[in-house]
Formats: structure tokens, C-alpha cells, sequence
């Protein structure tokens, strides 16, 4: 069943077309591998997707109710949940706290609830920070709760943002470069990380690489895009094989 | 250095009792105090301390760098004491409107403002000071202008006034303390997490969930609400006040001090007005230029901060955006 499905998306800056007539879809439960040469759109894609970026033509459906118009708030309460390539954690706290902010859709935030704290606000409150926690041990850094972000690896903030992102119980999480800047082994161990956490919370998956043997081995359908529009889209093992996309990525004449 | 800081904060448990025992010792400054003067500049310091906590609710925890509280601690003076002398509402009820009156309307002047970029922001607030300042000073019907409303009622209800200094300072006191409760309830909560969240990064604020205009405007109207508060207790204190006390000076001293003693940190609020306002008012008669030179102080004070503990001194975590903002100004601080 279609869970997500975006109609003829197209979006310009100031001329310059990012996004031309592009439409994608994705089933309940599957994992899309979004892949591309650098501007070619694919995180204007996931911007609008995620409400940070209006889209100037097209519609976006989300189960069938439309969301092309919703402020990313209301998209993120309704289960679309992201990362960033170049990492958006809150400097000013600490791995845990990053990680409880994950929650906030499910903390209880009435204003004269949270100054009586009532037994509920209480409940909540503990348990907001104890699936936080869970989330933290779940990508491996169990042992780093209060640490800043400041003092953390690149790859174990890469971590940190999936727990956050996690924390916000998504049905369709996307993740924008996972691996960027790791090496393959690095990679491989963040996308098996990815793999265990969409078999756990039976997630649907959009993720964007560029590291394309990585993703033919865990995305089970690929989308290919090349200057703001969708290319190619088949089976991983259909798609690396394609012609168009040789060409999109080494140039004419490299098959 | 935050590290270190960090682990010598001491542990919870440990912590509430020393906030115990500072609050207990508050207590009975009254009782071992020699004469009026100390008790005066203690009474003083508190009710700075609540409008310090309502800057620093905008400023430190949501990240908003506004420059006009002062303002809104002059609407709240204003509400209350047309309020209690011109109609006879009870002090109580006037001091919950004050902060109404100035809560709503931080509330309503934020939502243009957080429209324009984030620098702006200072400039509405700045301009929103001296317009409220041009008002108070000329609509002579209202508030007698420069002439300013002596003989303001002291604080009470129910037919009892707190008429005694340290009837007055029990009563800030507690008025205090319960403040200082609330704003803690609400900022270690998922309230104040949202404001932290938007204080370090909106775009990812918004994609987790947090509605950022919301709790924008709320954080103004929680800050100006106390500083509306804090404006009424201020009035009936000093049983006067006029125009020329709620000037753009005083919104940057209350800046300055929410910065000094640590954004986003209850203790460093009390510390902020404990050093800009506790130390110069005593040492007034014996130092008068104190007073004087008291934003040449605050500002050279400020540049160190930003050198060399650019989290205010109680603050702790990372560079806030906004200091990250001022200190890149500095023709030395722009490098890291």
C-alpha cells in the first residue's frame, strides 16, 4: 500500500530549477535509496518533504491526506522524520538531552501542567527520558548520555542524530547521507545500525548516498536523479547497470 | 573549561540543599541585618533578580535578543499602580494584571517581530523602549509624566500592607522563591527544552516537532509577564515611580546582567544582579562613581566574558548563537 507519494514536485531558486516535475512514491515498509551527483536536488526533495521548503507546483500525500502545505511541525507530528546532512544537533545540551528533544511530539507540554507537575507531567517526563535512553544505547552510545556534542566523534554524532530522530517515533524516517564522510567500514556498520532499527520499528526508509554499493545492498528500490529530475528508478540491481546513470555519474563513453 | 566546571557542579541531592540553606539564610538576613540601608539592597537585588529571569527567559533559554524589557517592567509598574490608586483594585490583583498587561502585550509586539530577521529583533525592542518612554513621559493624564506618582500604596491585601522593611522583604521573598520554582518547573521541562532547541537550531526545532513561532511567543510572554510582575512589586516599593526609570539604559543593564551571570541559568541570574546591582548600590556612599560608571563596568566586563567565558560565568554547554553573534563582532573575537 502506498504510504507516501509525491505528484510532479517541482521547485526553483531564483531560476535555477531544483526540481522539475518529480514524482515519487514509497510502499509501507520499504526502503528507497535516493542517489544522485551533487545538485542534482535530492535534499530539496527531502526539505520539502519536510515542510522546511514549499514546493511550486505538485502535491505530496501522506496515506492520501495532503501535506504539501503543512509547516514542518505538523509533518513531523504526523510520523515524517529526518536528519541532516551536515548534522543539526542543539550544541547547547548534552547527547541525552539532544535525544529527549527527539520526544517532544509525545511530552505532555501544557503550561500549568508543567508548573503543578502532576503526576502525569511527572510520568511522562520520566518516561520520555528513559526511551531516550533506550535510543542512545541503541546506536552504541549508551555510555556517552552526558557528554556535549562538542565532545563527541563525527560518527558518534552521526549516531546521536539517528537516536534523536528515532526518539520521534517515525513511521517514515529520512535520512539524509548517513554515511557521508565515513569510510566503508564505518559505513557499513552505521547502515547495519539503520537495517536493525527499520526490522525493530518496522519503518519505512527514503535515504540519500552517495556510496552506491552500499546502498544497492540495503535499499530495495532506487531512485536515480540528475539535475532535478528523477532519471532512472528500478531495482538496485537494475538501476547501477542502467546506461543513463553511467552516463550521469563518470560521463559519456565510460560504458 | 565547561568540562571542568561542569564536574564540579555538585550533585543533585547536594545542590537542593545548598539552594536550601541560601534560601534560609535569605530568610533571616532580616533579623541579624544592622539597619535598613542592608535590608533595602537585598529587597533591591531580588526584585532585579525577576526581571533578570524574564529577560533571561527570552534571551537565554529561547534565544531571542531583545533590548526593551525594561519596557515591559515599566508597563507592569504603570498597570499596577493606576491600578491599586485609581481604583482601588488590591494590590495582589493589579500585580497579576501587571504582568497580564505586559505578557500580552510582549506576546502580541513578538509576532511581527519574529517575522523580521533575528538582529532586528534588538532594533523593535529598542524602539519599542523609547516609544513606551515617550508615552509614559507625555501622557500627563495618565501617568502625570516626568512628574512620575509619588505616594504609591505599599504592597498587601486583605487590609494588611507590608509597611516595615522587612515585612516588604519577606514578602519579595517568597514572591521570589515561588518564581523561581515555576520558571525552573517550566525550563527543565519540554517547555524550556523547546526554547533550547530553538535557541540552537530552529530548522531542526521545527522538523522534530516544535511549533518555533509558538514558542517563540511564548517565551515573550512568560518573560515580559515576569518583568511586568517583577515592575508592580518594583512600584510599590519604592512607593514612586516615574518615566525616567524604565529607560533603554535599564534594558541593557538587564541584558547585560542576564549575559554576565549565565544564559539560561537560574543561579547565574541571581549572580548577574547580585555583582550590577547588590555591589554598586553598597558601595553607593562610600563610591559613589560606582553607579556612574557602572556601564563602563558592565561593558568591558562583558568583552572579557566573551573572551574568556563567553557562557556568562554560571552558564554552562556551548557558545549560545547569540554570543557566538556578538563575540564574532569583536575585531579580535572572530576566531574560535
Amino acid at each position: 500500500m502506498t504510504l507516501l507519494s509525491c505528484e510532479g514536485i517541482s521547485k526553483s531558486f531564483l531560476g535555477v530549477k531544483a526540481l522539475v516535475d518529480v514524482s515519487i512514491s514509497v510502499v509501507e515498509g520499504e526502503t528507497l535509496g535516493i542517489i544522485g551527483p551533487n545538485g542534482s536536488g535530492k535534499t530539496t526533495f527531502f526539505n520539502i518533504l519536510s515542510g522546511l521548503e514549499r514546493a511550486d507546483a505538485g502535491r505530496i500525500l501522506l496515506k492520501g491526506r495532503d501535506i504539501t502545505r503543512t509547516p514542518p511541525h505538523r509533518i513531523s507530528a504526523q510520523g515524517i522524520v529526518r536528519t541532516f546532512q551536515n548534522l543539526r544537533l542543539f550544541g547547547g545540551m548534552t547527547a541525552l538531552d539532544n535525544v529527549i528533544c527527539g520526544g517532544h511530539k509525545e511530552a505532555p507540554t501544557g503550561f500549568l501542567g508543567q508548573i503543578a507537575q502532576t503526576a502525569r507531567v511527572r510520568r511522562a517526563e520520566a518516561e520520555g527520558r528513559e526511551h531516550a535512553r533506550a535510543c542512545l544505547a541503541d546506536v552504541g552510545l549508551g555510555a556517552y548520555e552526558n557528554a556535549f556534542t562538542t565532545q563527541l566523534s563525527y560518527g558518534q554524532t552521526k549516531r546521536l542524530e539517528l537516536a534523536r530522530a528515532l526518539n520521534g517515533r517515525p513511521r517514515i524516517l529520512l535520512l539524509d547521507e548517513p554515511t557521508a564522510g565515513m569510510n566503508d567500514v564505518q559505513a557499513g556498520e552505521i547502515l547495519e545500525l539503520v537495517a536493525a532499527m527499520r526490522q525493530r520499528h518496522a519503518l519505512t526508509l527514503i535515504v540519500i548516498e552517495h556510496n552506491v554499493p552500499v546502498l544497492a545492498r540495503f535499499a530495495d528500490r532506487i531512485v536515480v536523479m540528475d539535475a532535478g529530475q528523477k532519471l532512472v528508478e528500478g531495482l538496485p540491481g537494475d538501476v547501477v547497470r542502467d546506461a543513463r546513470v553511467i552516463e550521469a555519474y563518470l560521463g559519456t563513453g565510460a560504458a | 573549561m565547561t568540562q571542568t566546571l561542569a564536574s564540579l557542579a555538585p550533585a543533585p541531592r547536594l545542590r537542593g540543599l545548598a539552594v536550601l540553606l541560601f534560601v534560609l539564610a535569605l530568610a533571616v538576613l532580616p533579623l541579624v541585618l544592622p539597619g535598613r540601608f542592608w535590608l533595602h539592597i537585598v529587597s533591591l537585588t531580588m526584585i532585579y533578580t525577576i526581571f533578570v529571569l524574564g529577560q533571561n527567559i527570552v534571551t537565554g533559554w529561547a534565544g531571542m535578543l531583545t533590548l526593551g524589557q525594561a519596557a515591559f517592567v515599566g508597563m507592569g509598574a504603570y498597570t499596577s499602580v493606576i491600578l491599586t490608586m485609581q481604583y482601588g483594585v488590591p494590590w495582589p490583583l493589579a500585580a497579576l494584571a501587571a504582568g497580564a498587561v505586559a505578557g500580552i502585550t510582549g506576546a502580541l509586539l513578538s509576532i511581527p517581530c519574529l517575522r523580521v530577521k533575528a538582529d532586528f529583533l534588538s532594533l523593535v525592542t529598542i524602539a519599542f523602549n523609547q516609544i513606551f518612554f515617550v508615552v509614559a513621559n507625555n501622557w500627563m493624564d495618565l501617568t502625570r509624566g516626568p512628574m512620575g506618582i509619588p505616594g504609591v500604596p505599599a504592597m498587601g491585601a486583605f487590609g494588611w500592607q507590608a509597611t516595615t522593611a522587612t515585612q516588604q522583604f519577606w514578602l519579595i521573598l517568597a514572591v521570589v522563591i515561588l518564581l523561581f520554582v515555576i520558571v525552573g518547573r517550566l525550563t527543565r521541562g519540554p517547555i524550556g527544552r523547546a526554547w533550547k532547541m530553538i535557541r540552537d537550531d530552529e530548522i531542526a526545532a521545527g522538523t522534530i516537532g516544535v511549533n518555533v513561532t509558538g514558542y517563540k511567543v511564548l517565551a515573550f510572554g512568560v518573560g515580559c509577564f515576569l518583568c511586568g510582575l517583577g515592575g508592580s512589586i518594583y512600584g510599590h516599593y519604592m512607593r514612586f515611580i516615574s518615566p525616567d526609570m524604565f529607560k533603554l539604559e535599564e534594558s541593557l543593564l538587564l541584558m547585560q546582567m542576564a549575559i554576565l551571570g549565565g544564559l539560561a541559568s537560574m543561579p547565574g541570574t541571581a549572580l548577574g544582579v547580585f555583582l550590577m546591582i547588590a555591589i554598586p548600590e553598597a558601595l553607593r556612599s562610600q563610591e559613589p562613581w560606582l553607579i556612574t560608571a557602572r556601564p563602563g563596568i558592565a561593558g568591558a566586563m562583558l568583552v572579557l566574558l566573551m573572551i574568556f567565558r563567553p557562557n556568562g560565568l554560571l552558564g554552562l554547554g556551548e557558545t549560545p548563537p547569540v554570543l557566538r553573534k556578538l563575540r564574532a563582532a569583536l575585531p579580535w573575537g572572530g576566531a574560535k
